[in-house]
């Protein structure tokens, strides 16, 4: 049996070390910051979590249903998605996880990449 | 479909709780439409509480199915009550221009009522339920609270407030996480608030003191002009004796021909993120930001994208309540 993604880069606390590395980038990311323009910020720090969750394998991960509704309103186009594809990069790279592990959570956040451009 | 008062009520598109009870005729309490000052509190007895409409509430009441009316779009079946915490009654002790508009308001500490400075009040009219939040900056053990009430055109509350000496209110509360939580007496303390956001930083700075806190502690108070700088020469006379508060105003605009009551703490200028950058321990400070919404968002960010933790982060943006235009037009 293979061990999974999400227990090879490190479970909850891989996450709980990336999720603020993450949201400063995006929120700092001239292309996108204005999608994260909100007065909850602690509400979106929690997404930003779930989301790193998601894209390392890990457990509650929400269905592809579940990102369509969430970002059916905002029309994102490709280069969004790309820059958060690039900010996720950029923080695995940070903390040292290995190339091939980011590629594998790379290619999990990919899989929902039409639900979130609403394709 | 939702259940409040023995009746049955359909949401339209998009419609929240507070919009559909009261295009049906309720009297809900409200104030900033915006689920940040909890005025309309209900308590869902079964269905699915949205959590958007628990932010910020205690995990004690969310536990228990309450929620903000205005931030409800609920997916399921609500069945609502009246989610009123318990109320106390008060009286108005006093009222005492402070600045330009801004006044004091001294109110009777009611029998068992405990807080911490820097919480804030709903304040109730008993005439017609108006209700609208207030920050203490008094402390508990004081025998008053006291409320920093700016007075705006159109200020339905606010404009009978600074005239209510000896009348009756009631007060829900208190609400709200703005309140001296150092994790040690050497913790460092940030308080940037414009105008009567000042309130809830003079609570904490207070309670701070009383405590014996020990660690560096900076105040920044923002206005329009230098007489919005209301209680400014208390503040000069508090940071003379405390050696480890720094105080520094600003005043967004020129001198004018009044000169300024201190030199080095009085900066002209608009308050902005600059100092965040130059404020050395932003990682491990405790950091308060209250008053204008948008100041207090983009404070919040920057200070998060410099390294402060949001667990570290109190803001309390004054979201006021929309203002009706016959209101405006007749102030």
């Amino acid at each position: 049996m293979t061990v999974s993604l999400y227990e090879r880069i490190g479970g909850e606390a891989a996450v709980n070390a990336a999720v603020d590395l993450f949201y400063r980038k995006v929120l700092a990311d001239d292309r996108i910051s204005h999608y994260f323009d909100t007065v909850d910020m602690d509400g979106q720090r929690a997404k930003q979590k779930a989301f790193l969750t998601f894209a390392f394998g890990g457990p509650n991960a929400y269905s592809g249903k579940d990102m369509r509704a969430a970002h059916s309103k905002m029309k994102l186009s490709e280069s969004d998605f790309n820059a958060v594809m690039e900010n996720l990069g950029a923080t695995l790279k940070e903390l040292n996880v290995p190339d091939a592990l980011i590629g594998e959570a790379a290619g999990i956040a990919m899989s929902v990449k039409n639900d979130v451009l609403n394709k | 479909m939702i259940r409040f008062r023995g009746r049955s009520l359909d949401l339209r598109d998009g419609e929240s709780v507070l919009e559909c009870l009261e295009r049906s005729g309720e009297q809900i309490p409200s104030s900033c439409r915006s689920g940040v000052c909890q005025s309309c509190l209900m308590q869902a007895t079964s269905g699915d509480v949205p959590p958007e409409s628990q932010k910020g509430l205690k995990p004690t009441l969310a536990s228990r199915g309450y929620l903000l009316a205005c931030a409800c779009r609920p997916t399921t079946d609500l069945d609502l009550a009246d989610g009123a915490p318990p109320e106390a009654l008060s009286r108005v002790l006093e009222t005492r221009r402070l600045g330009p508009d801004v006044f004091q308001v001294l109110l009777e500490r009611p029998e068992g009522f405990s807080y911490d400075a820097g919480q804030f009040v709903q304040v109730v009219r008993p005439a017609d339920a108006l209700t609208r939040p207030y920050s203490l900056a008094s402390l508990s053990s004081e025998p008053q609270l006291e409320l920093h009430v700016a007075v705006r055109p159109g200020g339905n509350m606010s404009r009978w407030l600074s005239e209510a000496s000896g009348e009756r209110v009631r007060l829900r509360g208190p609400l709200g996480e703005c309140s001296y939580r150092a994790p040690s007496l050497d913790a460092s303390l940030l308080l940037i608030g414009t105008g009567t956001g000042l309130a809830p930083l003079l609570g904490v700075l207070r309670q701070a003191l009383a405590r014996g806190h020990r660690g560096p502690i900076a105040l920044h108070h923002a206005a329009g002009s230098v007489e919005g700088l209301y209680q400014w020469g208390e503040l000069c006379a508090l940071a003379d004796g405390h050696s480890n508060l720094e105080l520094q105003g600003w005043v967004d605009g020129e001198p004018g021909a009044r000169c300024p009551p201190a030199g080095a703490r009085l900066r002209f200028g608009r308050i902005d993120r600059q100092l965040l950058q130059n404020y050395a321990s932003i990682r491990h400070a405790e950091i308060y930001l209250c008053g204008n919404p948008t100041l207090v968002l983009n404070l919040k960010k920057y200070a998060y994208l410099q390294g402060a933790s949001l667990d570290r982060i109190y803001s309390d943006p004054f979201v006021t309540a929309p203002t009706p235009a016959a209101a405006l037009a007749s102030a």
